[in-house]
């Protein structure tokens, strides 16, 4: 082992499917230092070794599968491997998350990450078991769905595979990895391009710990925090990510009509609650997870995956469609074809209000559910117009118009939350490195209408600060290889004991709302003032300082966080993705949600902008900042050009 | 007084043994006190910990409990929730 850090196997792999050459590398502990794992150490390779301007369908595009340092180390929610490349759905950084087996066999392996380059002449699947790696044909294979491709290989192996969607190069296909996903930025089609079908890694290898009984500990009282968290404990469990619809329903936050409108009247039938009650059997989780927020459904007689809360906005109230069971089946005709369901129900919704608006005629209608399955067939098989619909709501917009309700940002079609109702999302989507994406926006939502002291959704004031708080926070997790579910600690369960509607929480909110120019800055702060760890809201950065050995500490944590936004942010510089694309879609900037109140119910987008790029250290077009570049280690990487 | 409908969401609905129920009331804090004395304590605690919008504005956000209720609106009482 290479690295004086532990919680990391030291080694990674380099796969070349064009020359079938397999070698291994590793990275040094500066850079673990700095990037941790995941997408920003991802990021990091991808910025070192992928020369700019490169076709991310080519045979010369990096696609890395890593894992964070608490992968597999038995610390609550740490199944999560990341997938990266440059994203052909966006021309930017392309990064997705997801849980599964993947991660934490790879890491029994021996290896923290792969590197695949080059394409195969045939279909192929990489085998990896300690120590070693093979590239093996994979003809066999090519053609069928996810499930069939996982059942087709071996049991005892982590894996992750794409389905036809991936085959044929649909913009946003996803990989699978058991029932979970790594969703956004068209990865499958990555996968696809270089006729890779799937990765298995199959090993016994355990992960090296620092200090065993202080990480014991720390583990401990987390997932102490996570059982007895009224969110994680209790109400994911019990409703899933579904558990949300009616609460952003209320809020006028759900998209409805291809986001016309922000409340469904039927939304109570697409509920956690309903789902709960008439369709769930059962819950189910991620290995190492406490929370198992997984819903499990029936289709067709079989027990599969049930869908998330994306899911049931944008293939339910977004297109006026209010019966479950139809988005349970078209949820698993997606997971089974391998097709991002937050980007298809997006598409398809906008060729809904295309074909309404005579710009597009088709099929598709709202409030029209018959042609649905075969349009995601169509899709994911490249027919007809689902061949169109294939390459994602921009490219769609620029062929046909409509560039204003096309629901995008960056070429990534939004999460089903409207920001008109949060506008502090609505920042934090404009910003977001991947696009329309609602985490790596800050996930903005839960100060506004979640967490048991909001902060005024309509209003501007303290939402800079507050959103690259988030945003730096979320990529730090994300990074040490952790479910991003764990950040609702950030409230712990102390705080929901105040009454969100009475005096002490109004009075706080008030004070969180009119501290501007603090709050702005308390983001910036942090990283050099808390040398420190706060486990009860971020147990992260301990269990990183036991696991690994490094003088990790919260400030470094967070600082981490802003640094892998930071080297997305460059690499999306780099390729073209400049500061004019942080934008929304025309309907959030000019169309009010309720015209009694126009001045509230749009985004004041150009408001939040200049304040956030002044935070964040960035020039007035958005460019990164030497200086701030600098403090965080970046500063070569605007010299080198 | 205006006939108000509450709404309960998630947990909340299994603690109150009902989703919805009707009360009269010209204020926010008129309800809450119905809700107190109908309802029992385990099921108080529970809301106290809940968000409450009325039709689809959050109360942290009017006056609180002093937010002056009209014939039709409608009180929802909302649970921590998660996901994304």
């Amino acid at each position: 082992m290479a690295t004086k850090y532990k919680g990391y196997m030291g080694n990674m792999l380099r796969v070349d499917l064009t020359s079938g050459k397999i070698s291994e590398f590793d990275v040094t502990d500066k850079e673990r230092e700095m990037f941790l794992g995941n997408k920003s150490l991802a990021t990091k390779i991808l910025m070192d070794n992928q020369r700019p301007g490169r076709d991310p369908l080519s045979e010369e595009a990096m696609l890395i599968f890593n894992t964070g340092p608490l992968v597999g180390s038995g610390a609550p929610c740490t199944s999560r491997f990341n997938v990266t490349a440059k994203s052909p759905l966006t021309g930017g950084i392309g990064t997705s998350n997801c849980g599964g087996n993947f991660g934490v066999n790879l890491k029994k392996c021996g290896y923290d990450a792969i590197v695949v380059t080059g394409k195969a002449e045939k279909p192929v699947y990489i085998d990896v078991t300690e120590g070693k790696a093979e590239i093996k044909d994979a003809s066999h294979l090519w053609g069928k769905d996810t499930e069939q491709t996982q059942e087709a290989l071996d049991p005892k192996s982590g894996k992750v595979v794409i389905g036809p969607a991936g085959e044929n190069i649909v913009k946003y296909a996803c990989i699978i990895s058991q029932e979970r996903a790594a969703g956004r930025c068209g990865l499958g089609a990555v996968m696809g391009s270089k006729n890779l079908k799937a990765i298995q890694a199959k090993g016994s290898m355990k992960v090296p710990v620092a200090d065993p009984e202080g990480f014991k500990k720390a583990i401990q009282a987390w997932i102490s925090v996570l059982k007895n968290h009224p969110i994680t404990g209790d109400n994911l469990p019990k409703y899933g990510t579904a558990g949300l619809v009616n609460k952003v329903n209320i809020g006028n936050a759900l998209p409805t009509g291809n986001y016309q409108k922000g409340h469904y009247e039927d939304g109570e039938m697409l509920s956690g609650e309903t789902l709960a009650e008439k369709y769930l059997v059962k819950n189910m989780g991620c290995l190492s997870c406490p929370i198992r927020c997984g819903r499990v459904v029936e289709v067709d007689g079989k027990q599969v995956k049930g869908p998330e809360f994306e899911t049931l906005g944008l293939f339910g109230s977004n297109m006026y469609n209010n019966d479950i069971p139809k988005i349970n089946a078209w949820n698993r005709q997606m997971d089974l074809l391998g097709v991002d369901t937050i980007s298809c129900g997006n598409t398809i919704c906008f060729a809904m209000e295309l074909n309404e608006k005579g710009m597009l005629k088709s099929d598709l209608k709202f409030g029209k559910f018959d042609n649905i399955a075969q349009t995601i067939d169509d899709i994911a098989y490249r027919r007809g117009l689902g061949n169109e619909l294939a390459e994602g709501s921009r490219a769609l917009a620029e062929k046909y118009g409509g560039k204003d309700f096309a629901i995008n940002v960056k070429g990534l079609e939004i999460a089903s939350y409207d920001p008109r109702s949060a506008v502090g999302l609505g920042l934090g989507y404009a910003t977001a490195n991947r696009g329309g994406c609602h985490l790596n926006a800050g996930y903005m939502m839960f100060m506004e209408r979640i967490a048991p002291i909001n902060v005024d959704p309509y209003s501007t004031s303290s939402k800079p600060g507050l959103t690259i708080f988030q945003q730096n926070t979320f990529e730090a997790v994300s990074a040490s290889g952790c479910c991003l579910f764990t950040t609702y600690a950030i409230f712990p369960p102390i705080a929901f004991r105040i009454k969100p509607f009475g005096i002490a929480a109004r009075i706080v909110s008030k004070v969180m709302g009119a501290s501007g120019p603090v709050m702005n800055h308390f983001g910036k702060l942090l990283p050099w003032g808390a040398p420190i760890h706060v486990p009860i809201m971020i147990p992260h950065s301990l269990a990183l300082a036991k696991l690994t050995g490094m003088k990790m500490s919260l400030g470094k944590f967070i600082l981490a966080g802003e640094r892998c936004f930071n080297i997305e942010r460059l690499f999306n510089f780099r390729e073209g993705v400049r500061g004019e694309f942080d934008t929304l879609p025309g309907r959030f900037l000019k169309e009010p949600m309720d015209p009694s109140k126009p001045k509230k119910t749009v985004v004041p987008l150009g408001k939040m902008l200049p304040v956030y790029y002044k935070v964040r250290g960035w020039a007035p077009d958005g460019t990164p900042g030497v200086r701030r570049l600098k403090k965080l280690g970046l500063s070569h990487f605007v010299s080198k050009g | 007084m205006p006939e108000i409908k509450v709404k309960f969401y998630a947990l909340l609905r299994s603690k109150v043994g009902r989703d919805e129920m009707t009360v009269t009331a010209s204020r926010l804090k008129d309800v809450m006190n119905v809700l107190k004395r109908d309802l029992g304590p385990e099921a108080v605690k529970v809301i106290s910990s809940c968000h409450v919008y009325i039709n689809q504005d959050n109360v942290a956000f009017l006056k609180g409990e002093r937010t002056s209720l009209k014939e039709g609106d409608v009180v929802h009482i909302l649970p921590p929730t998660g996901g994304g």
